[in-house]
């Protein structure tokens, strides 16, 4: 099924719905989680991430513009109807359980941060109606978020050395590649979830004008998420000794509550706050993505599937309400994520791409 | 039954419909014109059989004219086509359409008949086309630049643009729109620059439109519009020529109404807002220094009230110790949680802003003096609200002001609203959700179908003459967004006329 040409956006702005879709929640707090098993070098780590995610991006690019549509044309293709349609199905219900799970994470800053008697479903309501009316306006409208967003991440890449200089420790990072190659994977392993986002390739594919040659805008995308995460680590570890990251579940934040001007102070607040802008082009990237799956599983307009998919998102978040549970939900939102796009994607690419050589010597 | 009712009901406006077009074809247009007691039906001869009888609604022709251009001819000769070719005026037509003559009789035409009883007539325009002379921009003024105004009156007005554009490649599409006002519609563009889908895209909307009548530019406006319902206007009036002259060779279209002296330009963008003409007039690193400080001041208007909310409300941490102590002192007797304080003095101030320019311009000023000052020292000293609110509310008044488009300034004066209730809400993050969802509306719009919002998708010229205005020399293009068929526009680089100095040799 082609796209209107109409509804198609530029190629350069898959350079920046990549950034927004990966630069999430993440960038405030995963610096503890990658240094759990790397300490010092995870941000070696993270870029061994970085180039994993090139090639499954590669991978997914291959296979999409061989099969010439989304991940629905794809299995479609591959299965048959009825099976293409519940694997889409299954990848369709991951991007809602990612806008889920950033909804939830950021509600969680909030209420920790901001306001700490302030209901979930207050946030939740307002966040996915801003959502509904981003997505209600069309693919163009959500591209426009994205790249509203990434302006906003040029801004917070900077804030990465908006650091205290007097209580820098260079020496902290030394000696470099203090840990084993496994534990280095292993650091990689987590930070895959936060660097996780850029899979909405996979239905954002054929809204691309010229898709098939503007991939590099997909790599630069990813290379500069990359650098984003890498700085992000390095400069935290400059200011955090190892111990003491362990405890802070956002070093970001608490790095930012050192900064204090003559007229304002708590910068911390203005950044939680315009960090709004990023979680709703995630969400509205995912549950956008999400609910296009089902339109087209289902044959149904989209307002349908999205109307639903929000309200199970708002009561999702409800049933979430503390800590000890979101986490074991992020955890196995996050293996879903694995487990789907770095071994199942590659998978059936490898099955297609073979399927269609047959069928070219058969021909 | 309700079948039988609809059917009924839709005899009974078939009959309304009708009627009007019947009636006039049994009865004799003299009859019906009559009515009115300013047609005249004169006879210009003492002897009943002679010739001629005129026609014409006094109050609707130029008497000056009538009676040194067309009166005296008459006693001359004895028909109408003589009549005719002696009359030193142009526009002439001989006809019996009773229709032509009834209309062109309320144009301000008169008709000449030989004897009473003639249905074939003379028609000799004698308008009275004279409204007022051209003057200053009101709403739009500069300090420097052309001073010259558009006025009421359509022919007027296209003379204007045709005067600085003389080139047959300036296209006037004329058409007539309302059923009881007619007004005239010029439709202008350049013909080799301008978009064809979009001068398509207006002459359909414009054909489109169906309404008793058209009494300014900005009903037609709101007609045409792509979101009625958006209070940012997609299509801006402008009562300044050069504006206008400027907006056509990029290839934007003008929209000129009769009886307006508001001109429409389409289609724009937000960032056009903040662009004054007198940008083009002042050195270009001036030019940006005022388009930022209107810019500046739009986001002023926009979020201070809010923030003050905010953060008395909320974030009190965010204001230093030093800095908190004024605050504090000055809203330590005030009664009120700081919402209440900041709708209490938005109003005021808006029934200021809203008085002073329903009166006339002296009486306005005392107005705003006794607004401003007597109540503002009142307010503070009567403790309702705190001094440093009246200084930011003050200051975001005057920076609501900046942008150089009126229609703009009232759109900024309601979205205010919504975000001082969100910052109420939910503090720092309700000022954040309440500007997203601008955002978000924003990127919705689009005027003719181009996105509305300035950045998005991304352009790189409009960084040389959009948000940035560069020196003549680098704007090399027309704006992308518009699609014009002429990408370049005409730009001789020469940077430094003269000879080189003794150090560039």
């Amino acid at each position: 099924m082609q796209v209107n040409i109409r509804h198609q956006v530029s190629p350069y702005f898959l350079f920046f719905i990549i950034i927004g879709a990966q630069t999430g929640v993440g960038i405030l707090g995963f610096h503890r989680i990658i240094a759990k098993h790397a300490g010092y070098d995870a941000w070696i780590s993270v870029l061994i991430a970085g180039v994993i995610i090139q090639l499954v991006m590669f991978v997914m690019i291959h296979l999409l513009s061989s099969a010439n549509g989304d991940i629905v044309d794809v299995h479609n293709q591959l299965y048959g109807k009825i099976l293409g349609s519940i694997m889409s199905g299954i990848i369709m219900v991951y991007f809602w359980l990612a806008a889920v799970s950033v909804l939830r994470e950021y509600i969680e800053i909030i209420q920790v941060w901001l306001f700490p008697t302030l209901p979930t479903w207050v946030m939740a309501v307002l966040i996915l109606l801003l959502c509904y009316y981003i997505i209600s306006g069309g693919f163009r409208v959500v591209a426009g978020i994205c790249f509203v967003a990434v302006l906003y991440t040029f801004l917070l890449f900077f804030n990465h050395f908006n650091l205290p200089r007097n209580y820098i420790h260079l020496d902290n990072l030394l000696p470099i590649l203090d840990h084993s190659f496994a534990d280095l994977l292993r650091s990689a392993k987590e930070t895959s979830y936060s660097m996780a986002g850029f899979e909405i390739i996979l239905m954002v594919f054929p809204f691309i004008k010229n898709a098939k040659t503007s991939r590099k805008f997909a790599h630069l995308g990813l290379a500069y998420t990359t650098l984003f995460y890498t700085v992000g680590a390095f400069t935290t570890f400059l200011f955090i000794s190892e111990k003491q990251i362990q405890s802070n579940i956002w070093a970001r934040i608490n790095i930012n509550t050192l900064t204090t001007f003559s007229f304002i102070q708590r910068i911390e607040y203005i950044l939680i706050s315009l960090y709004l802008i990023k979680i709703v082009t995630i969400i509205s990237l995912m549950l956008w993505a999400s609910s296009r799956g089902f339109k087209k599983i289902f044959n149904k307009k989209q307002k349908a599937p999205l109307l639903v998919l929000m309200v199970l998102t708002l009561v999702l978040c409800q049933l979430l309400d503390n800590r000890y549970i979101l986490h074991s939900f992020l955890n196995t939102v996050s293996s879903i994520s694995l487990g789907l796009f770095y071994l199942y994607i590659p998978l059936v690419w490898l099955v297609f791409i073979m399927v269609k050589k047959k069928k070219r010597v058969t021909r | 039954m309700f079948k039988k009712w609809r059917e009924k009901k839709v005899e009974d406006t078939k009959n309304i419909e009708e009627q009007p077009n019947t009636s006039p074809e049994k009865t004799n247009w003299v009859e019906e014109l009559s009515r009115s007691n300013d047609f005249v039906n004169d006879h210009t001869s003492s002897e009943k059989t002679e010739p001629f009888w005129i026609s014409y609604f006094r109050t609707l022709v130029m008497s000056e004219t009538l009676h040194r251009d067309v009166v005296p001819y008459l006693s001359e000769s004895h028909s109408l086509d003589r009549v005719k070719n002696n009359i030193p005026i142009q526009q002439t037509i001989v006809t019996s359409d009773k229709k032509l003559i009834k209309e062109k009789l309320l144009q301000g035409f008169a008709a000449i008949r030989l004897t009473e009883q003639d249905t074939k007539c003379l028609l000799v325009n004698v308008a009275n086309n004279k409204f007022r002379d051209i003057s200053f921009p009101m709403m739009e003024s500069t300090a420097l630049g052309p001073q010259a105004g558009y006025v009421e009156e359509m022919d007027t007005n296209i003379n204007l643009i045709r005067k600085h554009l003389p080139s047959s490649d300036l296209h006037v599409k004329e058409m007539q729109i309302g059923k009881l006002s007619s007004t005239k519609v010029a439709v202008i563009y350049m013909d080799s620059i301008a978009d064809k889908d979009n001068v398509e895209t207006v002459l359909q909307r414009i054909n489109d439109v169906q309404y008793d009548h058209i009494s300014d530019s900005s009903y037609l406006a709101s007609m045409i519009e792509d979101n009625t319902n958006s209070l940012f206007p997609q299509i801006i009036p402008t009562e300044r020529t050069d504006r206008t002259i400027a907006a056509l060779t990029e290839g934007k279209i003008v929209i000129v109404v009769d009886g307006s002296p508001d001109v429409l330009i389409a289609p724009i963008t937000l960032a056009e807002s903040v662009v004054a003409m007198e940008d083009y007039y002042v050195p270009w690193l001036i030019a940006n220094y005022l388009r930022l400080i209107r810019l500046f001041g739009l986001c002023v208007s926009l979020i201070i009230s809010p923030l003050y909310i905010a953060v008395l409300t909320y974030h009190y941490e965010l204001i230093p110790a030093k800095l908190l102590d004024s605050l504090v002192a000055s809203r330590a007797a005030v009664p009120f949680p700081p919402i209440i304080e900041v709708l209490i003095l938005e109003i005021s101030v808006e029934f200021i802003k809203e008085s002073s320019l329903r009166l006339p311009t002296k009486i306005g000023t005392t107005l705003g003096i006794v607004g401003g000052i007597v109540i503002g020292q009142a307010i503070v000293e009567a403790k309702l609200t705190s001094s440093i609110l009246i200084i930011l509310v003050g200051l975001s008044t005057l920076a609501s002001y900046t942008s150089a488009i009126y229609k703009f300034n009232n759109s900024v004066r309601l979205v205010k609203y919504p975000i001082i209730v969100m910052a109420q809400l939910l503090g720092l993050i309700g000022i954040v959700i309440g500007l997203n969802f601008l955002l978000a509306h924003l990127l919705r719009l689009t005027s003719l179908g181009r996105p509305y919002i300035g950045f998005y998708p991304f352009r790189k010229n409009m960084f040389k003459d959009l948000w940035v205005r560069l020196p003549f020399w680098m704007q090399k293009e027309n704006p992308d967004n518009l699609r014009p068929q002429v990408k370049q526009k005409a730009v001789f680089d020469r940077r430094s006329p003269g000879p080189p100095s003794d150090f560039d040799e």
